[in-house]
């Protein structure tokens, strides 16, 4: 009977001990993992074109960047401009922004507010370089017009909002139809948030697009205030 | 005495070498002949093909339509390649007086002719096996620094030896512990049935390691040298200690979702050997393009056949990592999609979008498929608008609309503005005969 109890105080030790130490190794691994990624931000930063002519260090190198999640594109403005003018900068500046708008496209459809951008696509370069201005990243984004115009600031009142899924790529304008459709041929603004789960802001992209292409009519007389957009042919 | 035998290069779609899983480009140098045997040349020839040093071998493209043939046999050359572990030794002759720079190579290879794989080069070179040695040699008729450049990149790949290093990966020492640490980290008591004294051994061995570990970033982050010297290491670290966090933030909540993402989305289309100017020289656009268009054959089904050329800057180079294209170079490759007989192109939209497309989006491909839809069932005529063909083709409702529109101006459809919206008919006129 005693044996029994002894044997019992002594599991529960060895199990406390035995948490103690996974928690143990855990902080250290964290700890290890963040001092891994601020020195390889440092890196990455200062040493950039060096790590570039050696292809063979160069694999390396952007091994550690994708294990740690370090990105390797950033640097900062004043760096290029003693070089090789500002151009690299928004170059990379680019592609964290496009990054960041293509990663939140499932839920925005493509449209965020320049201030979100600026502080999601800051979040993406760590913490080694200097933060990038609202003004940097728009420079970045009129950089990108030579790849077309699908990656384009919009005006919307007072705010300006990116827009990042060109029209002809827009697959929302066939879930408003199909929508039209089902009610019997119009729609409103509040019906498409509430059965899309589109943001305002979609919803009314949109809509504007079906009544800039000839698609839909606008009917503002009925007794709930609500704009109905009517689509003659699904009727 | 049978010829050396070189090992096959093969192709991707887009006529690219397929390269070995981490292996990488180093330089490519055209206008480059090979000679096979020792009567400098004369038993066989290949000529004027593109030779490129990698990490783990030479690769040998024969010219581009030509068959590269040469020498009095008449053999016609093959897309080839060569192990570098193979390769005993080397001599360069870049004289003055010789109008055209060599290298010669000496090549373990069996009786057949075969090229010794590398266990084998390494018994043969240290007497405990018997092989033959051969000699290949390069003549390079291209630009002037051709020669260097192959001997700087040669010497580079042989110093570091990567085919050897994949061997040895699996004995590393730093982050071994990790290993242990998700063998018992999951189940905390099953494992403990040892004495007290394992387990305060246990305890200072997982901090001594971790003592080792912290110590080795501390010295291989000193510089860029010393991170060059411990590279290896460093990336097996890396790895373990993302592998060993992820297992146990499963098991937690997943706060910080987001930032996950970024590393999956980094680590999933990663492009080990990206084409550069400096690797390619004046095959360039031709080598992005192909690596372009390998790249893009996935993710240009997921997205229906076309994704805007913005999306594919940021993904491209997200994969290549450190080495940026820019978009001048981005457009330029691929403009060249059409020529290099490349099934994409970039197609600019009315509104000036840029996208790459697919070709069975090309224009012909969707005439055709338009005009199908305006027959009915019983080959009757049916009006089509843009909705119909987004449901028909299954694209986006203004893709459709220009498509109509293109077909219009093509004369392949005529419009029928009536009370129903416009409607598109097929275009009878085209055939009328004045």
């Amino acid at each position: 009977m005693h044996g029994l109890k002894q044997k019992q105080t002594a599991k529960t030790h060895y199990r406390q001990v035995g948490e103690q130490l996974a928690s143990e190794r855990l902080a250290t691994m964290e700890e290890q993992l963040s001092k891994f990624r601020k020195v390889l931000e440092d890196f990455a930063f200062r040493h950039k074109e060096d790590i570039k002519k050696d292809p063979i260090f160069r694999k390396h190198f952007h091994e550690m960047c994708a294990s740690i999640g370090v990105d390797p594109l950033a640097s900062n403005k004043g760096m290029w401009s003693e070089l090789l003018g500002f151009g690299d900068f928004y170059y990379e500046l680019g592609v964290q922004a496009v990054e960041a708008c293509m990663a939140e496209r499932p839920l925005n459809g493509g449209l965020m507010e320049i201030e979100e951008l600026v502080v999601r696509v800051n979040k993406r370069r760590g913490h080694k370089v200097d933060a990038v201005s609202k003004d940097d990243v728009v420079q970045a984004i009129r950089k990108l017009g030579k790849l077309g115009s699908g990656f384009k600031l919009l005006n919307i009142g007072t705010r300006t909002v990116v827009q990042s899924v060109p029209g002809e790529l827009n697959r929302d304008h066939n879930q408003v139809l199909s929508q039209a459709e089902s009610q019997g041929g119009w729609v409103r603004g509040v019906d498409l948030e509430k059965s899309l789960g589109f943001t305002p802001d979609r919803v009314q992209q949109a809509l504007q697009a079906l009544l800039n292409e000839g698609q839909a009519w606008v009917d503002d007389g009925h007794e709930d205030g609500e704009r109905r957009y009517w689509f003659p042919y699904l009727s | 005495m049978s010829n050396l035998v070189l090992e096959e290069l093969v192709l991707s779609t887009s006529n690219r070498p397929r390269l070995l899983k981490s292996e990488i480009e180093l330089c490519w140098i055209q206008r480059t002949d090979l000679e096979f045997g020792d009567s400098g040349g004369k038993e066989e020839k290949w000529k004027d093909g593109s030779i490129a040093v990698t990490s783990h071998r030479l690769l040998w493209l024969k010219p581009e339509g030509g068959t590269g043939s040469g020498g009095e046999g008449g053999e016609v050359s093959r897309n080839s390649s060569l192990p570098l572990s193979a390769l005993k030794d080397y001599k360069g002759v870049n004289s003055f007086f010789k109008k055209t720079p060599r290298f010669f190579l000496k090549v373990w290879r069996s009786d057949s002719g075969k090229v010794a794989s590398a266990a084998e080069a390494k018994a043969a070179s240290s007497g405990k096996a018997l092989l033959e040695l051969d000699t290949l040699s390069l003549a390079f008729r291209g630009a002037s620094g051709s020669y260097d450049t192959f001997e700087k990149n040669l010497k580079l790949a042989l110093a570091r030896e990567e085919w050897r290093k994949e061997q040895m990966t699996k004995e590393m020492t730093v982050g071994e512990s990790y290993e242990s640490v998700r063998g018992r980290g999951g189940g905390p008591t099953t494992q403990v049935g040892a004495s007290a004294a394992g387990i305060g051994g246990i305890m200072r061995k997982q901090r001594e390691d971790n003592l080792k570990a912290d110590k080795s970033i501390d010295v291989a982050f000193k510089d860029l040298s010393a991170l060059m010297d411990k590279a290896r290491e460093m990336v097996g670290l890396s790895s373990k200690l993302k592998e060993a966090l992820q297992e146990n933030t499963r098991k937690a909540d997943d706060t910080d979702k987001e930032d996950k993402g970024i590393e999956k989305f980094l680590l999933s289309l990663g492009i080990t050997s990206p084409v550069t100017k400096s690797t390619a020289g004046s095959m360039f656009h031709q080598q992005l393009a192909q690596q372009l268009a390998d790249f893009l054959t996935a993710p240009l089904k997921k997205s229906h056949g076309a994704i805007a050329l913005v999306d594919v800057y940021c993904i491209f180079n997200r994969a290549r990592g450190i080495e940026l294209v820019s978009p001048e170079d981005l457009i330029e490759a691929a403009n060249l999609f059409p020529r290099m007989g490349i099934n994409m192109h970039l197609r600019e939209f009315e509104s000036g979008t840029l996208a790459i497309q697919s070709s069975e989006h090309s224009d012909e491909a969707l005439y055709e498929k338009l005009q199908g839809m305006t027959r009915g069932p019983g080959g009757n005529i049916v009006g089509i608008g843009p909705d119909d063909v987004a449901a028909g083709l299954d694209i986006p409702f203004i893709l459709a609309r220009e498509y109509l529109f293109m077909a219009e101006g093509n004369q392949m459809l005529c419009r029928d503005d009536g009370p129903d919206g416009l409607r598109f008919y097929d275009n009878f006129f085209k055939e009328v005969q004045l």
